[in-house]
């Protein structure tokens, strides 16, 4: 099954909802020592961050202390996450990968299994009236095509609170693509005290499972990924908003 | 660890008006955030960093019921973390459960964990819970956001009675009977009285 984006290609937006953006590196280890001291010292020696070491649950993190770099290390994944304003484009976070190629040497790792791009967007709303309800930004913002096949308009509205996330897999089957997958989450977070208010999450995730991908690789194979993840930008919001967020 | 984070955004925000009148707010793309970005963003992103990006299509489920603060507000408020724990567990739980349908599975059998989970939180507040779980694996994750970031995760394999509780920044202890569970409990309200 081919690809349902289309092929339009990334444009400088001159508004975006785009939050953060994280680069995912998965690879098999045959070393169980993570050296975080090394890559701390290592991070703020080639990035100048100010830096900070933490655990997030079982992730090892390192992040600058005004929290818009974040590395995180589990056991066979680095994972790099830069936010907004730091990121205006991707090649902002590519400057990083040195950082994660520097985790896979230290785990003796010279190939990797998996990457992905996650692309997380939050939208805020205000409704005009309290006939309105987070359905209606919903189908405002986000294409019919995203919307559908799901249970979302099924609920009632006392179900329809507070936070909800729908995730629509993509899969694509044919021999060229059959390693990638798309992941799109869509949802929305409602204020109880300001119901008139709340926000929209947009989040497309493409992976790639690749069987011993040169680590030379990765930076042209991350960004063909990110591609993907702004035509399914684009094919999951409507093509009025879209248009608006080039004015 | 996010109390910085929580300033306005200094540039001028964008509107889009859809034809219904519902306004959305984009970042203008040359806007520049204070230091610490907006609140809404942090908040979200405690919702977001749970998320299984690439779970291989498993039969790992996750729901999340949350809290949005306002973007006004830039000091968190007691009132803010007004979900009771209990309740918010039977909703994640309910969600997941659905979530878990439409993959065509049945996560049934781990609803006595997730009810004994919400009765035993039954007078503690929070800001967010997450449920993650899985069938093939028999587990339930509870994930309960409090204040002062204070992360509280509850660990309940189905065959085992025993609750790892992991209270991140604060402390880990095991539960493995009534007694330990009580203790717990008391620990979480004084975790809640404490960061408030």
């Amino acid at each position: 099954m081919p690809l349902p984006f289309g092929n339009p290609e990334p444009h400088a937006l001159k508004q975006t909802f785009l939050k953060d953006v994280t680069i995912v590196v998965r690879y098999d280890s045959v070393c169980d020592v993570c050296q975080s001291d090394e890559l701390t010292k290592f991070a703020n020696d080639r990035f100048n961050l100010d830096i900070f070491k933490d655990w997030q649950g079982q992730e090892e993190v390192v992040m600058s202390s005004d929290n818009l770099v974040k590395f995180s290390f589990l056991e066979n994944e680095v994972k790099i996450r830069l936010r907004f304003p730091n990121y205006k484009r991707f090649d902002d976070i590519l400057k990083f990968l040195p950082l994660a190629l520097e985790f896979l040497s230290l785990r003796k790792a010279d190939c990797v299994t998996e990457i992905a791009v996650v692309k997380y967007n939050e939208i805020n709303y205000t409704l005009p009236n309290e006939r309105l309800s987070a359905k209606d930004a919903m189908k405002d913002l986000f294409n019919d095509e995203l919307l559908k096949d799901d249970d979302i308009f099924d609920m009632s509205d006392d179900d329809f609170k507070n936070l909800s996330r729908w995730e629509k897999k993509l899969d694509f089957s044919d021999d060229e693509n059959h390693n990638l997958e798309v992941f799109i989450v869509c949802g929305f977070a409602i204020n109880p005290e300001t119901p008139n208010r709340g926000a929209l999450i947009l989040k497309p995730s493409v992976s790639y499972k690749c069987k011993d991908m040169p680590l030379v690789n990765l930076h042209d194979e991350l960004k063909k990924l990110n591609t993907i993840a702004f035509q399914a930008f684009h094919w999951s919001i409507r093509q009025e908003i879209f248009s608006k967020l080039l004015e | 660890m996010n109390k910085n984070f929580r300033n306005t955004l200094k540039s001028k925000v964008a509107t889009i008006v859809t034809a219904l009148g519902i306004i959305f707010s984009p970042l203008s793309a040359d806007a520049t955030l204070t230091p610490n970005a907006d609140k809404t963003f942090c908040q979200c992103e405690q919702i977001e960093n749970v998320v299984e990006i690439n779970n291989n299509n498993d039969i790992i489920f996750e729901s999340v019921t949350t809290n949005l603060p306002t973007l006004e507000t830039t000091t968190p408020k007691a009132g803010q973390y007004n979900f009771d724990a209990s309740e918010a567990i039977n909703s994640a739980f309910r969600d997941f459960c659905a979530r878990a349908a439409r993959r065509g599975e049945s996560v049934n059998a781990l609803k006595p964990i997730a009810d004994k989970m919400a009765d035993l939180l039954s007078d503690v507040r929070v800001e967010s819970v997450v449920v993650t779980g899985s069938v093939e694996e028999e587990y339930l994750n509870i994930r309960l956001y409090m204040p002062g970031d204070v992360l509280i995760s509850l660990n309940v394999e189905e065959d085992d009675p025993e609750a790892v509780v992991n209270i991140y920044h604060k402390n880990t202890i095991m539960a493995s009977d009534e007694a330990d569970l009580n203790a717990i409990h008391k620990m979480l309200i004084s975790v809640q009285y404490s960061n408030v």
